[in-house]
C-alpha cells in the first residue's frame, strides 16, 4: 500500500455527498485519561473506529479527552447528537461501543441500561 | 493499572493534547544490536516548570482534574527502571515537553508492546488540527506517518472518513508488527 493510493480515495469520496471536517451530526468523546486508557479506553475507541468504517458512516465524529475524575466509572464516552441531550455512557467496553453505534447512532435510542448521566 | 506498553504511549499522548499541543512527534525505536527499545514523546505544549514535574514525578498529582490520579509518569519510570532502562523528563514552560523512556528488550519484565498498529491509528485520527508525526523502527519494519502530510493528500476529507479509517488500518498494520 501507498500513501498516494489516499488521493483516489479522495476523488472517488469528493464525488459523494459526505460529512466536511467539523461538520458532523454525532459527535462521540470518549475519555483517554489515564485511568480510562487502564480501564480499556482504547479498544473502545477501536470498537467506535471499526463501526465507523465497516458501517460506512460518514457524520460521526471520534474526539479523545482527558480525565474527568469520573475514575470509577470509566471508560466514559459521551454522545452529543445535534439537537439532543448530551448522553453519558460508563463502564465501557468494544462490545458496548458496538451496541451504542447500532442503537444509538443509527438508530438513534440510548442504549439506557449504559448511561450514567444525561445532560442538558 | 496500565500494562501495555501502547497504552503507556497513549497515555503521555493525551497529556501533550492537555497540555494544548499543536506538534506531537512520537518515536517507537528497536535497536537489535544493543537490545534496546526507546519510545520518546516531544510536544510543543504549555509544558511545566520545576516544582510541577516533580510533582508530576512524584505521582498523585494531575493538573488535568481534581479526581485524577496521576500515576502515568511514574508508574512509566519505575517500568523503564526495572528493565534495566531508564526514564528522562525533559520540561520547560510555553516550550513543551519532551519524555523519553528506554527499556532493555529482552528483559524479562519488558511489558508487552500491546496493540501498537490499533494505538497508531487511534492517535492519527483524533489528532484534529494538530500535527501529529509517528515513527517506527523496530525488527526490520519501518512505519514514517504525520498528520500534515495526510492532510495535503485528503484535503478537506476527514481523516475519519470510513475508507481512510480502513486504508489507514491496513496501511499500518502492513508496516507494524
Amino acid at each position: 500500500m501507498k500513501l498516494e493510493e489516499l488521493r483516489q480515495i479522495r476523488e472517488r469520496a469528493s464525488k459523494e455527498l459526505t460529512l466536511r471536517k467539523g461538520d458532523a451530526r454525532v459527535r462521540v468523546v470518549i475519555g483517554m485519561g489515564t485511568s480510562g486508557i487502564a480501564a480499556g479506553a482504547r479498544d473502545v475507541m477501536a470498537a467506535f473506529l471499526d463501526e465507523i468504517s465497516t458501517r460506512n458512516l460518514t457524520d460521526v465524529v471520534l474526539t479523545q479527552t482527558g480525565g474527568r475524575g469520573l475514575a470509577s466509572s470509566e471508560p466514559v464516552v459521551e454522545v452529543h447528537v445535534e439537537g439532543e441531550h448530551t448522553v453519558v455512557y460508563g463502564r465501557m467496553t468494544a462490545d458496548r461501543a458496538r451496541q451504542v453505534v447500532v442503537e444509538h447512532l443509527v438508530n438513534g435510542n440510548a442504549v439506557s441500561d449504559l448511561v450514567i448521566e444525561v445532560r442538558e | 493499572m496500565i500494562e501495555a506498553l501502547d497504552m503507556h504511549l497513549l497515555d503521555l499522548v493525551q497529556n501533550a493534547y492537555s497540555a494544548d499541543s499543536t506538534r506531537i512527534e512520537i518515536s517507537i525505536l528497536c535497536d537489535e544490536a544493543a537490545d534496546r527499545l526507546t519510545m520518546i514523546v516531544e510536544d510543543d505544549g504549555r509544558g511545566m516548570d520545576d516544582e510541577t514535574l516533580q510533582a508530576v514525578e512524584r505521582g498523585f498529582f494531575s493538573s488535568k482534574c481534581k479526581a485524577c490520579v496521576g500515576l502515568g509518569i511514574p508508574l512509566l519510570r519505575q517500568t523503564a527502571e526495572q528493565c534495566d532502562g531508564h526514564f528522562e523528563i525533559e520540561s520547560r514552560p510555553k516550550e513543551g515537553t519532551q519524555v523519553v523512556a528506554e527499556f532493555r528488550r529482552s528483559h524479562v519484565d519488558l511489558p508487552p508492546l500491546g496493540d501498537l498498529a490499533a494505538t497508531f491509528l487511534n492517535i492519527l485520527v483524533t489528532a484534529e488540527d494538530r500535527r501529529v508525526s509517528i515513527t517506527y523502527r523496530c525488527d526490520e519494519r519501518v512505519l514514517e506517518i504525520d498528520t500534515e502530510t495526510l492532510s495535503d493528500l485528503l484535503g478537506d476529507l476527514p481523516l475519519q472518513h470510513p475508507e481512510v479509517i480502513r486504508f489507514l488500518r491496513g496501511y499500518i498494520n502492513e508496516r507494524v508488527r
